[in-house]
């Protein structure tokens, strides 16, 4: 006769044991990357000094770069925007802007401020975009070029950039974002060192809530006064001083960010553009250019530098937000799907033997097994087979853990970057990094696990996400 | 090697950390909570709160040390560069400045840094004996050799600031450094304060080196460039290794002006094909780069795309209306970067080849005629862009 009552707590039993030791691995490997990461911040990662910099800016050396924006919808900040792409200091660019079908007057805004004439000019690439209806050219000395072409998503756009491009380098940004005066250059840094092997490289994101932008220009730097804002900031200095750093060191980032990232445009060619068919194409496309130069076994890099900041514009709103996390998990999902074949390949190295096993085990799977964790903790609780100890025990673990990571990130960015100024900013981040780990965190891991779940029965579409300006973003600021 | 220690160090603070856990449960909490499983819990929470306030403390120890530093210097400050501007004046102040660094050393040395980065001349050169004097060169070579990156750049960025003959060799050690900063460091300083033979060794480095270095010292070694071209340039692209040969022109194209440069026609007829293409660049700033018409001619026929895209661009460069022929073979030939160049060639040399693109426009070849199109347009709008400026 089975005992099932004995067997339902042998199995609760043994799958809280489970989730522990899940909940070890995935907090050791959080820790040893973040560690790693610090420690090689501090070595590799020297900002070009002033010195350096004219002198680059001046150098005919240096590659020409185009910057492919593209636009959707983007009425409201596209002004702006450009003009700080044309602003950008380095000495070789031009700025190529795909209006994606838009139905705003994105493309009028952009022919009558920029004084546009329509150009025979040709696309001379080979990547598949849908039809381009017009490519428009400013006669000034920089270069901007708008292709007006019809709707196909983001990485139908860049496809179609990288297409009208001639240059060596590519770097893929958000419209709605905001780069740095000397982000290119720093972000082109890499490509400098070791031309033969980068292939290509990701920038910081910032959050640009709470800062002042004048002229394309972010010229006071200042924390969101929105406290969901203000959580993704902690938020995004943890993701990218941390992990990537580690990541790109050992040459495993699967992720340079769609917002601002530079590629060598022959390379991007020649595995086949951004995947039109996935909401992440900026991390399909990355795991695929590591995967066919392991394939062929060839040397390469792809760098992460903490320096360019490429500033953008997080939702200040729950259902904004909850859009955004939910496409984001999405295109894991499906990256990870579409190259589920190199995991635990030793051919592919640390690639397929750590990197993608850790996004499918850890990024992927996660949240999942974190709300699984919370849920079976409070079940276990309200049937009586975990004590009141054990519960709070598991809480406060959790989310000391995750103190412990944010602040030491918050910490990181203290000792290295010092974007935020004022004091009383960096209190607000140290205070904001304890408060995420109380229950925005979980809300995340929430939305993350229903993302997952969309993303296995294949739900596709980007949601809206609304855009306040950058003229109108300023918070008030002290004295 | 470098990267072996960031390894080290990872994996040691990874654990230490677990080591803290382990330490703290068996000799605290293991004593007082029987359960092992709520123990080692109670372990990790404990140095996780540990952690948490050390990260705190920390950064606010941190700020306070470089703050109390800062005052101290800012007191300090004044006295020492009287001193020390008493003695450029003809004072000898030796031993006030010695007593004073006997006790405050890093504020002595600080000084003197910041007063050798406003001063030039002899004025520089008086300082640096007097930095000699005070054993801080001796202090900056030694500082050199740690183990640590950071004091390396310190001791180089110092030691580069000096007009004195014991930093030199330092500074040449410097140029073969693992680190670029460094490299770049040492290498401005040479070409700031030495003679030929270190700015010879600086342009070697320059060829040798990434493209990061090679930029940033092209712009720095422009100065210089006639000495070079006559003494150096030719060693260089003597070299059996192509790669160098490369980079020695780029850094000759990137000048942009007329050197006296050796022939061309051996690194024209050179078997590696991004040679071919870097001296074709520089053709133009040979003085009679006309002569060169029948070489670019050919290379227009190369087997190799990139040159003959870089045959085209330097035949609009010169206006060569003898290529034109050569150019319409090229605009109705394969690759697409070749295509649009030859396009535009054409459009730069004269109506003869504007000619030859109105012809092409209509003509069967899409990629010829899309080129063909677009290098009009573009010498239309530039010439509305002269007439509206």
């Amino acid at each position: 006769m089975i005992d099932w009552q004995l067997l339902f707590y042998r199995s609760f039993h043994y799958f809280c044991y489970g989730i522990i030791f899940y909940v070890a691995v995935i907090n050791s490997i959080y820790f040893f990357l973040t560690v790693l990461g610090f420690f090689s911040l501090r070595k590799y990662h020297a900002r070009l000094t002033p010195e350096q910099r004219d002198a680059l800016i001046r150098s005919p050396l240096l590659p020409e770069i185009s910057v492919v924006a593209p636009a959707y919808n983007e009425a409201v900040t596209v002004r702006e925007s450009v003009k700080a792409m044309l602003k950008l200091s380095y000495p070789n660019l031009q700025v190529i802007v795909v209006n994606d079908g838009s139905k705003d007057d994105t493309l009028k805004i952009l022919i009558e401020e920029f004084r546009l004439y329509r150009s025979a000019r040709t696309p001379t690439g080979p990547l598949p975009h849908k039809p381009i209806r017009g490519i428009y050219e400013s006669r000034d000395p920089i270069r901007l070029i708008v292709v007006d072409k019809e709707n196909g998503g983001k990485a139908d756009s860049l496809n179609a950039g990288l297409d009208v491009a001639r240059s060596e380098l590519v770097a893929a940004v958000d419209s709605d974002s905001l780069l740095e005066h000397d982000s290119l250059l720093q972000c082109v840094k890499p490509f400098l060192e070791d031309r033969e092997r980068t292939i290509a490289c990701g920038g910081m994101i910032r959050v640009v809530n709470g800062c002042h932008v004048r002229n394309g220009r972010v010229t006071t730097i200042s924390t969101s006064r929105s406290v969901i804002a203000l959580f993704q900031s902690v938020e995004y200095i943890r993701a990218f001083l941390g992990g990537r750093v580690a990541l790109s060191f050992l040459n495993s980032l699967l992720i340079i960010s769609g917002a601002f990232g530079v590629f060598r445009r022959d390379v991007v060619i020649a595995s086949g553009g951004f995947a039109v068919k996935t909401v992440g194409e900026d991390m399909e496309l990355v795991v695929r250019l590591h995967r066919q130069y392991r394939e062929r076994k060839a040397d390469y890099r792809i760098r992460y530098v903490p320096e360019p900041v490429c500033w953008t514009e997080v939702p200040e709103t729950i259902k904004i937000l909850k859009g955004q996390r939910n496409r984001w998990q999405r295109g894991t999902v499906e990256s990870i799907a579409l190259h589920k074949r190199v995991i635990l390949r030793p051919k592919f190295g640390l690639l397929g033997m750590f990197a993608v096993p850790y996004f499918a085990l850890f990024e992927m799977l996660g949240p999942a097994v974190e709300t699984l964790g919370y849920v079976c903790t409070g079940l276990g609780y309200a049937v009586g087979i975990i004590s009141r100890e054990v519960l709070i025990l598991f809480f406060c673990v959790s989310v000391l853990f995750g103190i412990v990571l944010s602040t030491s990130a918050v910490l990181l960015e203290e000792f290295t970057a010092r974007r935020y100024p004022r004091t009383m900013d960096v209190v607000r981040l140290f205070v904001v990094a304890i408060l995420e780990n109380l229950g925005f965190k979980q809300l995340m891991t929430y939305w993350r696990t229903e993302g997952l779940i969309d993303g296995l029965k294949g739900k596709t579409g980007w949601g809206n996400m609304e855009r306040k300006g950058f003229g109108t973003a300023p918070a008030k600021l002290g004295p | 090697m470098g990267r072996c220690v960031i390894y080290l160090q990872a994996v040691g603070t990874a654990l230490g950390y677990a080591l803290s856990v382990v330490l703290v449960d068996t000799l605290y909490v293991s004593r007082h909570v029987l359960d092992p499983g709520m123990a080692f819990g109670y372990s990790f929470c404990l140095v996780q709160g540990g952690i948490i306030s050390l990260l705190l403390v920390l950064s606010v120890v941190i700020k306070y040390v470089r703050h109390r530093r800062e005052r101290r210097w800012e007191k300090l400050r004044p006295s020492i560069l009287e001193k020390a501007s008493a003695h450029l004046s003809g004072n000898d102040s030796t031993a006030d400045l010695l007593a004073i660094q006997r006790r405050h050393p890093v504020e002595v040395e600080r000084s003197i840094v910041e007063l050798l980065c406003c001063v030039q001349g002899t004025t520089r050169a008086h300082l640096s004996v007097l930095a000699a004097d005070l054993g801080l060169i001796e202090r900056w070579r030694e500082q050199y050799r740690s183990m640590r990156l950071s004091k390396r750049r310190e001791a180089i960025g110092w030691l580069g600031r000096l007009v004195h003959d014991e930093a030199i060799p330092v500074l040449l050690r410097a140029l073969s450094d693992p680190d670029d900063e460094i490299k770049l460091e040492a290498a401005r300083s040479l070409i700031r304060s030495s003679g030929d033979r270190e700015i010879a060794e600086v342009f070697r480095t320059a060829v040798r080196e990434s493209l990061l270095i090679r930029a940033v010292l092209t712009e720095a070694l422009r100065a210089h460039a006639a000495m070079l071209c006559r003494n150096v340039l030719p060693g260089e692209l003597a070299s059996p290794t192509a790669k160098h040969v490369r980079t020695a022109l780029e850094i000759v194209r990137a000048w942009g002006k007329m050197l006296p440069l050796p022939a061309p026609e051996p690194l024209l007829r050179h078997e590696d094909a991004g040679v071919r293409v870097a001296a074709l660049a520089i053709l133009p700033q040979y003085g009679d780069a006309a002569e060169f018409g029948p070489e670019i001619v050919r290379l227009l026929g190369d087997a190799d795309e990139k040159v003959r895209a870089a045959a085209a661009q330097t035949a609009g460069r010169l206006h060569l209306g003898s290529a034109a022929e050569a150019l319409h073979a090229c605009l109705l030939g394969d690759g697409a970067d070749a295509v649009v160049a030859a396009a535009y060639a054409l459009a730069q040399i004269g109506q003869a080849g504007w000619r030859m693109l109105e012809k092409e426009v209509l003509g069967p070849r899409r990629a010829s005629a899309s080129a063909a199109l677009e290098a009009l347009e573009q010498l239309k709008s530039e010439r509305l862009l002269m007439v509206a400026l």
